[in-house]
């Protein structure tokens, strides 16, 4: 383990900025969700993606929505985060991208990689994608069974070499969400992406929401966690490109460990989020209830809404519930992430104390 | 998958900190390392820690979170290829619109642990510490685990660790380094080890700082 000090010390830096933020938040982050209709139906699925209906916004509205994002923040260290749904469902997607490309954003997406070949990896490529991340959920059994699409595993296998064989691109990444069912599958995982020529490797953990919730069993137990992060540690010490995700607040244990940073979660500080009906929250993944919707890119002006409004989002979780109160880490926690907070309860449904440490 | 030096960098840190393979093992033991064009990775760092990530830190311009010597190269590379306007949204850490030579100063005496903050000096000296070492060479060949082997000499004799600098190991790595030349000859050498070094401390030397 890294040197103890040090990391309280960092840590302590990361709650000062975090307050700074709340005070002075910074957008670099603007989540698109450009469809809630999905070709797979994941188990895990944070917004309930699949074959649903979906509000969807007209190309000529996203492009006045990013133009008017430009004029109030500029385009320089701004990154457009496209998701969904599967945003290449839409019959428009080029035609977005496109614009954003020309307005002079950033963009990378988030894709399940199924509607990829080679002549839509180059088409992503002539409209500006600079980053992708592609879910692949377990070997070919488990990941079809868990995205419970036949064939799904496969396609998206192809769509990744299609990326990569393009190599134009600057991050090419997969993302496994890791459950109950799959974590015996880690090392089999790596020695196949091991092959491949990807950029790096995201390992993140089921998380309590949206259509998981009605799956406990896939949930992992307290050994499931602790083998997960021994397993992206031990790769990163072996000089692998294999990371954990934004969420949860690790311990002195783990914490820069097993991802590049420190635990700080930003959303509303430098995250926003567009649904795909227009509305404006911090981060797609917390509860859709109705209180987090900020405002909505039709009706209002981005910039006041991240000007004057998100109030809920910069505050401390923590204040306000008693587990955390009592806490001796809660001043590096904050109540942990945002999107796995329990509203009703007012506690975090994932508390890594007395697990990692 | 894809081997950067940061990758590496991560590995080296994380194993040498539970004292089991310097990186020299590493690279003995066949490690690629693929070679990067540092500018490159620093975008795609960046957009991908914008997604992923948290915020940057000032002077963290690689943004692996500690502002460190590959800071300081990148930086390097900025003025080198003209600096200008064109970095400063990230390097500029005199808010004068521009990138260049007092910028790097700026930051290297952030590195050095000589100021705190990017405007503000501080009076602290750097702690001289005298490390008595028995010269000796390194073996080629290192085992896969536990420290390097080597043909003759002892151990180094007194390392002190700065309070949030690097573990022992290091220091005992650069110090055994330094005197590979010539055999079974006593020397004292006096290393300066500053303050306020973060999780890491001081980065290895044969990184090339």
């Amino acid at each position: 383990m890294l040197n103890i000090m040090g990391k309280k010390k960092k840590l302590r830096e990361v709650a000062n900025y975090r307050e700074e933020l709340f005070k002075n938040p910074q957008l670099r982050q603007l989540f698109l969700e450009l469809t809630l209709r999905c070709n797979e139906k994941c188990l895990h699925c944070g917004s309930s993606c699949g074959d649903v209906k979906s509000e969807e916004l007209s190309p000529e509205q996203y492009k006045a929505f990013l133009t008017q994002i430009k004029e109030d923040f500029g385009t320089q260290d701004k990154m457009l985060c496209i998701t969904g749904g599967e945003p290449l469902l839409r019959s428009d997607f080029f035609d977005i991208m496109s614009s954003a490309n020309e307005l002079g954003f950033n963009w990378g997406m988030t894709s399940n990689a199924t509607l990829i070949d080679d002549s839509v990896a180059k088409e992503l490529y002539n409209c500006g994608m600079k980053t992708i991340s592609v879910s692949i959920d377990g070997l070919e059994d488990t990941h079809d069974a868990f995205r419970r699409t036949p064939g799904g595993y496969k396609k998206a296998m192809n769509g990744i070499e299609s990326l990569i064989k393009l190599g134009k691109f600057k991050h090419v990444q997969v993302t496994t969400v890791v459950t109950h069912k799959n974590i015996g599958q880690l090392d089999e995982l790596f020695s196949i992406f091991n092959e491949m020529d990807l950029d790096s490797w995201r390992v993140i953990n089921i998380d309590p929401i949206g259509r998981a919730k009605q799956y406990p069993d896939l949930l992992l137990t307290n050994e499931d966690y602790v083998k997960m992060f021994e397993f992206i540690r031990t790769k990163r010490m072996m000089g692998e490109p294999v990371t954990y995700g934004c969420s949860h607040y690790l311990g002195m244990e783990y914490e820069r460990e097993v991802r590049d940073w420190y635990f700080l979660c930003t959303a509303g500080t430098y995250i926003a989020s567009i649904m795909a009906n227009g509305d404006i929250t911090a981060c797609l993944d917390i509860e859709r209830r109705p209180e987090f919707i900020q405002g909505n890119i039709l009706k209002d002006r981005f910039k006041d809404v991240w000007e004057n409004k998100f109030k809920e989002f910069r505050r401390d979780l923590s204040d306000t519930c008693e587990k955390c109160k009592n806490c001796s880490e809660a001043n590096f926690c904050h109540g942990d992430a945002f999107h796995t907070w329990d509203f009703d309860a007012n506690t975090p449904q994932v508390c890594f104390k007395d697990i990692l440490f | 998958m894809k081997k950067t030096k940061k990758t590496m960098l991560t590995a080296v840190t994380l194993l040498s900190a539970m004292n089991l393979v310097p990186a020299n093992v590493l690279n003995a033991a066949g490690i690629e390392v693929e070679e990067d064009d540092s500018s490159v990775e620093s975008e795609f760092v960046n957009e991908m820690s914008g997604v992923y990530g948290p915020p940057p830190i000032v002077g963290d311009l690689n943004y692996d979170r500690s502002v460190d010597a590959f800071d300081m190269q990148l930086m390097r590379k900025a003025i080198v290829n003209g600096g200008g306007k064109k970095y400063a949204h990230v390097y500029d850490l005199n808010d004068d619109n521009n990138t260049d030579m007092s910028d790097a100063v700026i930051l290297q005496k952030y590195i050095l642990g000589m100021i705190n903050e990017y405007d503000d000096i501080i009076t602290t000296s750097p702690i001289q510490t005298t490390v008595t070492t028995t010269t000796r060479e390194i073996l080629t060949t290192q085992p896969a685990y536990g420290p390097p082997v080597y043909t003759t000499g002892t151990e180094v004799t007194t390392i002190p660790a700065p309070l949030y600098g690097p573990p022992e190991y290091f220091s005992s790595l650069e110090a055994a380094k330094t005197t590979t030349e010539v055999d079974e000859t006593t020397t004292t050498t006096t290393t300066t080890i500053y303050p306020s070094y973060g999780v890491y401390g001081p980065p290895p030397t044969y990184f090339g700082y």
